[in-house]
Formats: C-alpha cells, structure tokens, sequence
C-alpha cells in the first residue's frame, strides 16, 4: 500500500493542532483537531483486508450492435475502490465504489459500430484507512468483442438470370421434377407412370367406339432449382457518416455505422435471407486476397459468413487487381461498397458483361457536412460528382443500384418482382 | 458569404462523445456532494465568525476544489482562529463538525472528476461512521469545556499529553510499515 501525501499532511496537521492546542491549554483547539485523528484512528481500527483483483468479462452469447454489455468484477476487502471504467471512443465513468466484498458492475456502452472492438478498460485503486493508504493502481482490459451486424429482415430479393442443380427452393425454366404445372405432354420415354394424367388422356385420346385408350398423356412440371449468390463486400474503406473525418487524424464516432458497417449489415441481411430461402450463398472480399467464402448452404454457412464479416476490415491499400474473383457460372452478384473509387464499380461492370445478374448496394451512409473546413466543400463536391457520375455508368451497363437506407427493402423487393415478371416466372 | 466571413465563421461544435455506462445500485454525483459540503461549511462558518464573504469564500473553495490537502490548510487555518479568539462552546462546536464536513467532502470526491459518481452504499457507510466520530468529538468538546469550568488549570498535563502523542505516533508509524 501507498501513503498518500493529502492523507498524511492532514493526519500529522491534527497532531500538531492537538498538541498545540495542550500546550496553550484551550480544550475546544485540542477537540477542533479531533475529527481527523478518530477519522485516522477509526480507519487503522478497521484493519482492512489490502489488496485488489479485478477482471471484465462480455456478456455470454451473441453480440450484436446496439447496446454492448460486460461485468466488471472487483474483488478487494479495502474500504473503497476508485474505479475508471473507459472504453476508446467514450468518455470515461469515475465511480468510487464500496469495497469489502466482491462486487459485480454491469456496464455498458452504445456502439453502432460492428466487427471486433476492444472496450472496457478498467484502472482501479484500493483505498484504506479514510484514503491514507491506496494500493498501487491495477489495469485490466480493454476485452475484445465481438459485435455482429442485426440482420434486416427482407421480403423478396432478386433471383440469379439462371437457375442450378436439381434440387431446391425455386422453379426453374426446366421441365423436371417439381411442383409447378407447366404442362400436359404426350407420355413418352422417360416419363413416370404416376405422371399419366388419366383424365387428360381419357378425355382426349379414348376411342368411343372401341373403348380403348389411344395415346397416353403425363402431366409435365416444372424443375426446382437452388440460386447461388455471391455477396462482395468492399472492405478498401470505412468511412463515417461525417465527412470531415475522411481525410484521416480524426475518430470515427463509435455511436454512427461506417460504410464498412452498412456493408455488413446489408451482405448479413441478404445472405440470411437467402440462406433461410435454401439458397448456396458464398463471400468475398475486395480488398483482402484471401480465399473466399465458397458459396453453400445451411445454418454453417451462415456462420462462416457471419464469422468472415466479423473479419472485414480496412488493411493498408491494396494493388488494383487485374481481373475480377471468379465466380461461380450463373450467380448473382452482390457487391456491397460506398463506389467512392473506381475498383469496386469496375469489377461490377466486368461481371455484368461476363453475364451474372450484379446488384450494387450502395453502403455510403447519411452524410454530415456541418463539420467540413473551407476548402474541403470543394474537395468533397468532387468526390461527389465523381462518384454521381459512376454509379450512373453502372446503371447503364446493367446493374441494379439499391442505396442501403430505410427503403432498401422496398427497392429489392420492386426489383426481385421485376425480375420475376422478365424472366416469366 | 464572404471569403474573410467563411474564414471568421466559427465550426458548429460537435456532439459529446457517448458515455460509458455503469448500472450501480445507486449513486451521487460528485458535483452533489462537493456542492453540499459546500453549504454547509458556507453556512457554519456564517454562524460562528459572521463575516459572509469569508464564509462564501470558503464555502465555494470546498465546493470547487475538493483537494486532499484542503483540510489540513483549513484544519490549520481554524486552529489559529480558535486561539486567537477567547473560548466559546458553540464556536468549538460548529467549527469541529464543519471541518468533519470538509473531511468527508475531500475524502469520498478528491480523487473523483465532477461528472465521478459516489457509490450510495459508501456514502451511507462513511455517513455513520462520521456520525459516530463527530458525536465523540461533540462529546470532548463538551467535556473539555466543562473540565475548564470545574478543574484548576493543571501545567503538568500538557508534558504528559505531549508525551502520549509522541507514543501514539511511534505506534503509528509501526502500523504504517507493517501495512506498507
């Protein structure tokens, strides 16, 4: 433990006052000092257990943005503990707490931000003896958590021009085993006897005179078919809704979504959706060569997914690539980025004409200008026009453009019905 | 707008950053107790030396700066009022609870922000305890007065009373080793 210098000036001031309250002889001098030295007595009396444990732990579970809650666990037999409970972003919170048992605080923090933060750093000090003894101070933390993007829950999404494989939730073009009518056909090779519509063929190919049955006919149906899809996210740049904070030297707010944020909700959103549908759904990421997520289906999928989106981040600035990721034949593309450069649009551009279906979600979030200097207007304006100017180009060469807002899933759904009614399904 | 009213014009200030939160039982803010202490020493001093500006001073200097070693400046700065002036039972008593009042206020906020919280638990605990303690000392204020009133004045107590600090204070600085 460690004498404090303001504990000790004060306790050896009463000694001095009673003593030179004696030697003048005035009784109300030598009780005038009496508050400090009980104060002091009383605490060495106590004989406080010294000593201090602490540790912070997440909440169990899943996390996700919004409210982000841990325990901080203080285990000291001091008469108080003073407690500084931060987290990078936040303004930090001072309590002075009761100490002589094991205390549980719950905290917690309002992060909009997703991926993998470290919050709740804990800097703590034991105080004894009326805060004439603390103990050295104790830093615990900051933990690492883990926040996933709240998937949005979305009611018809765009389907790939071409459906695959033989089995699935969707109907394809094909004549299969289904369960959509397509049509009545003659029964030839191939043909399943369950498929024979009797009536058809009592009604059309029955002999009256000779009471026999001339050609048989079979009900013919559609193929179901699984879609793949194959959700790009642009991870090359995270940028908040205040544009001031573009250029760099300044933080992010933790309690706004980046376009990074957006680009995982939005590639969260739909990959649910299609993975609930029974749908292959796969991942990649422009701005990390690193191996995608192949495209498959069920509840694993949705966790590697839901894992590799956690991982998405900015890392340096990487070479422009040549040629865009291969992706599987007939997927639908989603790509998910802010299009405030040409990498991302040019690859959707390339895609297209290699003929997959491309959705661009446009991931820039609501911007705030009041902050922005003079001169950076102009800049910003700019960036603008420029990038105006490409998600137009885009649009003209074929891909959908949905901006991820409150009304995305109005857009998708407009699209996916439009898509439905080209394809004549 | 002009250039030079562009380059005059002040950014709009940005929103505080989010807090942290912490969910205790209960607690004080800071702020509260210090504004209290405050009043209440304001309000003291009003009564026994009845001159306001000194009173307001003081008052405002333990609401504003809650300093560990304010109390030993107004511990200090009482004992030499209490000499100069000729012995009174209420001057005593009131200013012995106002610098109680100063002691708890640095003790629970001296080392805590004005936004910093006081636990409730831990207020009420030193609450009582200090209620304990004014109540002796209300007590040897009582008595001493009192023991001047009835006894003769006795020179040879004031060696022996300094003899027992010295031993007190050898006793205490042992504890302070063996704790440290």
């Amino acid at each position: 433990m460690i004498l404090t210098v303001g504990g000790l000036t004060t306790a050896l001031g009463g000694v001095l006052v009673l003593t030179f309250g004696i030697v003048i002889g005035r009784p109300d001098v030598v009780a005038y000092s009496l508050p400090v030295l009980l104060t002091a007595a009383w605490a060495v009396l106590r004989r406080d257990r010294v000593g201090l444990q602490a540790r912070i732990r997440s909440r169990a579970g899943r996390t996700e943005a919004g409210e982000v809650r841990g325990v901080v666990e203080i285990d000291s037999g001091a008469e108080s503990v003073l407690a500084r409970v931060s987290a990078h972003g936040y303004r930090a919170r001072v309590v002075l707490l009761a100490g002589g048992a094991r205390r549980r605080v719950p905290v917690s923090v309002l992060l909009a931000r997703t991926g993998v933060h470290r919050v709740f750093r804990l800097d703590s000090i034991a105080e004894s003896a009326g805060g004439l003894l603390v103990s050295p101070p104790l830093q615990t933390g900051p933990i690492s958590i883990a926040v996933h993007p709240v998937p949005r829950p979305l009611r018809t999404l765009p389907l790939p021009h071409r459906l695959t494989g033989l089995t699935g939730n969707h109907t394809s073009r094909r004549t299969g085993d289904g369960y959509e009518m397509r049509d009545v056909h003659e029964f030839g090779p191939g043909d399943r006897l369950k498929r024979i519509d009797w009536r058809v063929s009592a009604r059309r190919a029955l002999d009256t005179r000779t009471g026999r049955l001339g050609t048989l006919y079979a009900r013919r149906t559609f193929a179901t078919a699984d879609a793949t899809v194959m959700i790009v996210v642009d991870s090359r740049d995270d940028v908040g809704p205040d544009v001031s904070t573009w250029a760099g030297g300044s933080e992010i707010r933790k309690d706004a979504a980046t376009s990074l944020d957006l680009a995982r909700q939005a590639a969260a959103s739909i990959a649910r959706h299609h993975l609930d549908g029974g749908d292959r759904v796969g991942l990649d990421d422009l701005g990390r060569r690193r191996r995608p997520v192949r495209p498959a289906a069920g509840r694993h999928q949705w966790q590697r997914i839901s894992q590799r989106l956690l991982r998405v981040a900015p890392e340096g600035w990487p070479s422009a690539r040549e040629r865009p990721p291969v992706l599987p034949t007939g997927a639908l593309v989603v790509v998910c980025s802010t299009f405030l450069d040409d990498e991302a649009a040019r690859m959707s551009r390339l895609w297209r004409a290699h003929g997959h279906e491309v959705i661009a979600i446009d991931t820039l979030p609501p911007l705030d200008l009041t902050q922005l200097e003079l001169g950076h207007d102009i800049a910003y304006r700019l960036v603008m026009l420029q990038r105006r100017r490409r998600l137009r180009e885009l649009r003209g060469a074929g891909v959908a453009v949905v901006p991820w807002d409150s009304g995305a899933g109005t857009t998708l759904h407009a699209l996916a019905r439009s898509h439905r009614q080209r394809a004549g399904r | 707008m002009s250039v030079l009213d562009r380059l005059l014009r002040l950014p709009p200030r940005s929103r505080p950053r989010p807090a942290v939160r912490l969910e205790l039982e209960g607690a004080v803010p800071a702020w509260a107790v210090r504004v209290v202490s405050g009043v209440l020493v304001s309000a003291g001093l009003l009564v026994t030396i009845e001159q306001w500006p000194v009173a307001l001073l003081v008052g405002l200097t333990v609401a504003l700066l809650a300093h560990p070693g304010l109390a030993g400046v107004l511990l200090l700065l009482g004992a030499a009022l209490l000499a100069q002036l000729p012995p009174e039972l209420m001057r005593a008593a009131v200013l012995t609870a106002v610098l109680h009042v100063v002691l708890l206020s640095v003790r629970l906020t001296s080392r805590l922000p004005a936004t910093g919280l006081v636990e409730t638990r831990l207020l009420r605990h030193a609450l009582a305890t200090a209620l304990v303690i004014q109540l002796v000392a209300q007590g040897a204020v009582l008595l001493g007065f009192a023991a001047v009133a009835v006894m003769p004045p006795m020179p040879w107590l004031a060696a022996l009373s300094v003899a027992a600090l010295f031993a007190a204070s050898l006793a205490a600085l042992r504890w302070w080793r063996r704790r440290a």
